[in-house]
């Protein structure tokens, strides 16, 4: 599981604004049958997404889904995204991105069964990502 | 032949009702008596043992689709000990509002305290679940939750909401239900 990533703050109103692209490579395995495809019968779908993880000042812990997608049974279950950008605002309660060195992105899903039930589940492999300590004012997203 | 045999066998039905003496009428309107407590009992020890006030509930809209549909059950925990964290699938009821919602995590932000607030949405809609919140309230909190969607079985909820829908189709059932148990013999 891999991850890279590039990210600059931008000031919004008075709550930090991150923006992260990201590249994915992953295989969705279960690993409790040694590995074998995830798809077993009984999965209808995996709810899968990306998640910003980190600690500022205003709230000892954060979460904040980046990217998210559904994954239905029958499509490949090795996800290859190049520069993505995020699918929903990343905002801070306050401004505890800037000077962020410690925002832990990590790849998680949902199994949906036909009936039963319903885990979440953490892909190993994270990867760590630093704010810088300026605002950005130039780049466009 | 067969209708002819039908019709005998509703008269013998009735029948029996006429033969049963007021002690067995009694009897069975105890049996009858005990089904239902036993079943409220049930209701309530799940309520203890998942810390949700409402351990089932059907699922109402297709915002969640296609992993939930309208009719399908979800079983619910709302253990305290259990942190809310993104990506979970959380039943809340909006301030002054009735009707419980289904929808996953988007956001979370959490003090040191353990007090914690956290944005919804609807896998199926576009957008957050702020347009949804009271007036002028922008986040949830641990009280808005009913409980977390921990399994689920499709199509059986499907019931409910035709008894709510159709409230004579609510009646006929439990007026058969009562006819049953209250003549089946045993």
């Amino acid at each position: 599981l891999r991850k890279n990533v590039e990210d600059f703050t931008g000031p919004r109103e008075r709550s930090d604004l991150g923006f992260v692209t990201f590249d994915i490579t992953a295989d969705i395995l279960n690993g409790k049958n040694g590995l074998q495809t995830i798809f077993d019968w009984n999965v209808k779908q995996l709810f899968l997404y990306l998640s910003a993880e980190y600690s500022t000042k205003n709230n000892a812990l954060n979460q904040v889904v980046l990217w998210d997608k559904i994954m239905l049974r029958g499509d490949n279950p090795r996800l290859s995204l190049k520069d993505m950008k995020s699918k929903y605002f990343f905002f801070d309660d306050g401004n505890g991105l800037k000077g962020n060195r410690n925002i832990t992105l990590t790849l998680s899903w949902n199994v949906v069964p036909n009936a039963g039930i319903l885990p979440l589940v953490t892909g190993s492999g994270h990867v760590s990502v630093p704010f810088p300590d300026t605002y950005e004012t130039t780049k466009s997203y | 032949a067969a209708v002819a045999a039908a019709a005998m066998l509703s008269l013998d039905f009735l029948d029996d009702v006429r033969r049963m003496n007021k002690r067995q009428l009694y009897y069975q309107v105890l049996n009858f008596g005990m089904i239902v407590s036993s079943a409220l009992m049930i209701w309530k020890g799940l309520m203890v043992v998942t810390g949700s006030e409402s351990p089932i509930v059907v699922v109402l809209s297709g915002s969640m689709e296609p992993a939930f549909h309208r009719g399908d059950l979800l079983f619910l925990t709302n253990r305290i000990e259990d942190p809310i964290r993104v990506g979970e699938i959380v039943v809340f009821r909006i301030e002054g509002r009735e009707i419980p919602i289904v929808h996953r995590v988007l956001k979370i932000h959490e003090k040191q305290n353990g007090d914690i607030k956290f944005l919804t949405k609807g896998d199926n809609n576009a957008v957050d679940d702020r347009g949804l919140y009271k007036q002028g309230q922008h986040w949830l909190e641990k009280k808005d939750v009913v409980g977390r969607a921990r399994g689920f079985v499709p199509y059986i909820g499907i019931v409910t909401i035709l008894m709510n829908d159709y409230p004579k189709f609510k009646y006929a059932v439990l007026f058969l239900l009562g006819l049953f148990v209250l003549v089946h013999r045993e």
